[in-house]
């Protein structure tokens, strides 16, 4: 293969493995805070189980802020703190850091809406027959709710891949470093060509992926 | 044998930020062990607050609430839980977990009061045996017919055993020939297992074919309470404004 040289092939393998790193411990981590988070807000919030208008509005409002910050201004606002967990602020272990911060206000949007998706029937039968908070929110809310968590999750970690090519202007390693590096500041347009086509194709089996699976998890008709 | 609920004076009141709507206005009503008590009215009667508050998923506004002669207010959250997992219930839209078979329904309420797999398993066997729909064990709810889902839900709200069973229009989702074959089962269910049945509906065919006794519910306040017997129509006709309707009928009002 002339087209590209080994040392190009050898970069780009590096890239793909840092951007699945990036994007794969930054999705497991988000998940981490996301998850309880998105469930809390779904219990205190509106026709929850556990009602707190104050504790809903606490969260919401956090959520809301991080959300609401540009990616690249987080990432950069976010570099002191970084360099205080990691030691560094650049290569792709650093960007797992901004990476969680703002994925997990999304990641508990997803979540609680998914929630929110439940039948408040079954919520209710599950009631009468004496379930504790904690049983319904274990056994009935979530498990109810995982095809719809599932497709959450695929949603979230294309969004946390497309942050993570965002990183590269920072120097946060994989293809989006790539992209930036020799596409943009070199106007490389082979390189740049190959790390879009790359980050598609990632994006596709993720999606696919994800729509797979949680068709194949859900035993509930396509039609409710 | 004391009453199996008493319901004393209770109310019940919403309150949102723009008007407070009173579902229940002072409900008086005793259900002897053993019958099958029909509480029937009009939409927006008060029928399903009335049956909420017998395994406080409605905390009445004011008033007491008996189950087997225990007073409910004064009930801790954890006593609450105990008193549910002895009162089944079941509903119009069946509620069932989705993604759950039938038997991980019925598996369901074993699970959470603590008992081990196998015999709950085993248990909930017995339980669709019993609903008649054994062969349906492993089927998602997807995949059984509304009849066969309130056998599910039936079974699920008599795993723990409960003295009582409240069922909330729980026929009036389905056909008339399967809305019979479910009100026999609750028949022979309450007849087998000494359980007492409290039926809310808005259908008189439902009360006439299997309770003893029955109460009119309308406004909020029991209007009529009695037994079933031949005047039975004509009395709910007559409270529900609709004697006219009677006579249109040719004055028998069953068809």
């Amino acid at each position: 293969m002339d087209f590209l040289s080994p040392k190009e092939i050898e970069m780009i393998q590096k890239g793909i493995l840092e951007t699945l790193y990036m994007t794969s411990l930054s999705t497991l981590f988000a998940y981490f805070i996301g998850l309880p988070l998105g469930v809390v807000l779904a219990i205190t919030g509106k026709g929850g189980l556990k009602r707190n208008p104050v504790i809903y509005s606490v969260l919401g409002f956090i959520v809301n802020v991080l959300r609401s910050a540009p990616f690249l201004i987080l990432l950069v606002t976010l570099i002191p703190f970084t360099r205080l967990i990691v030691g560094t602020s650049i290569g792709s272990t650093a960007t797992i850091v901004p990476l969680t911060i703002a994925a997990f206000p999304f990641i508990a949007r997803l979540v609680e809406s998914s929630l929110k998706e439940v039948d408040s029937g079954v919520v209710e039968a599950a009631d009468s027959m004496g379930s504790t908070r904690w049983q319904i929110i274990w056994k009935v809310l979530l498990p109810e709710a995982r095809s719809s968590l599932l497709l959450g999750v695929a949603i979230a970690t294309t969004t946390i891949l497309s942050y993570s090519a965002m990183a590269g202007f920072v120097g946060g390693g994989g293809l989006g470093d790539i992209a930036i590096r020799f596409g943009y500041y070199r106007w490389q347009q082979k390189m740049m060509l190959i790390t879009v086509i790359l980050l598609i194709i990632i994006v596709q089996i993720i999606q696919e992926l994800g729509l797979f699976l949680s068709k194949k998890l859900n035993k509930k008709r396509s039609d409710g | 044998m004391k009453p199996a609920i008493i319901l004393s004076g209770v109310t019940k009141s919403f309150r949102s930020k723009k008007a407070t709507v009173e579902a229940l206005r002072g409900i008086d009503l005793t259900v002897e062990s053993g019958q099958i008590f029909g509480v029937i009215g009009l939409s927006g009667a008060g029928k399903s607050t009335l049956v909420r508050c017998i395994n406080q998923l409605e905390k009445p506004t004011s008033g007491e609430v008996y189950v087997n002669g225990q007073a409910l207010s004064g009930l801790k959250r954890s006593q609450l839980l105990k008193l549910r997992r002895s009162i089944g219930m079941i509903f119009q839209h069946f509620n069932l977990l989705n993604q759950r078979t039938a038997l991980g329904n019925v598996r369901y309420p074993l699970e959470i009061s603590g008992w081990d797999k196998d015999k709950a398993t085993k248990k909930a066997l017995e339980l669709l045996d019993r609903v008649g729909i054994a062969d349906k064990a492993n089927a998602y709810p997807a995949e059984l017919s509304g009849g066969q889902k309130q056998r599910v839900a039936i079974a699920r709200a008599l795993a723990n055993d409960p003295s009582i069973l409240l069922c909330d229009e729980a026929t009036s989702a389905l056909d008339p020939a399967t809305t019979f074959q479910i009100l026999k089962l609750i028949k022979d269910l309450s007849t087998q297992l000494g359980l007492t049945v409290v039926i809310i509906t808005h259908e008189m065919l439902v009360v006439k074919a299997i309770c003893s006794h029955f109460a009119l519910v309308e406004d909020g306040v029991v209007k009529y309470n009695g037994v079933v017997d031949d005047d039975f129509e004509k009395i709910v006709f007559n409270a529900i404004g609709g004697s006219e309707i009677l006579e249109l009928l040719g004055t028998k009002g069953d068809s």
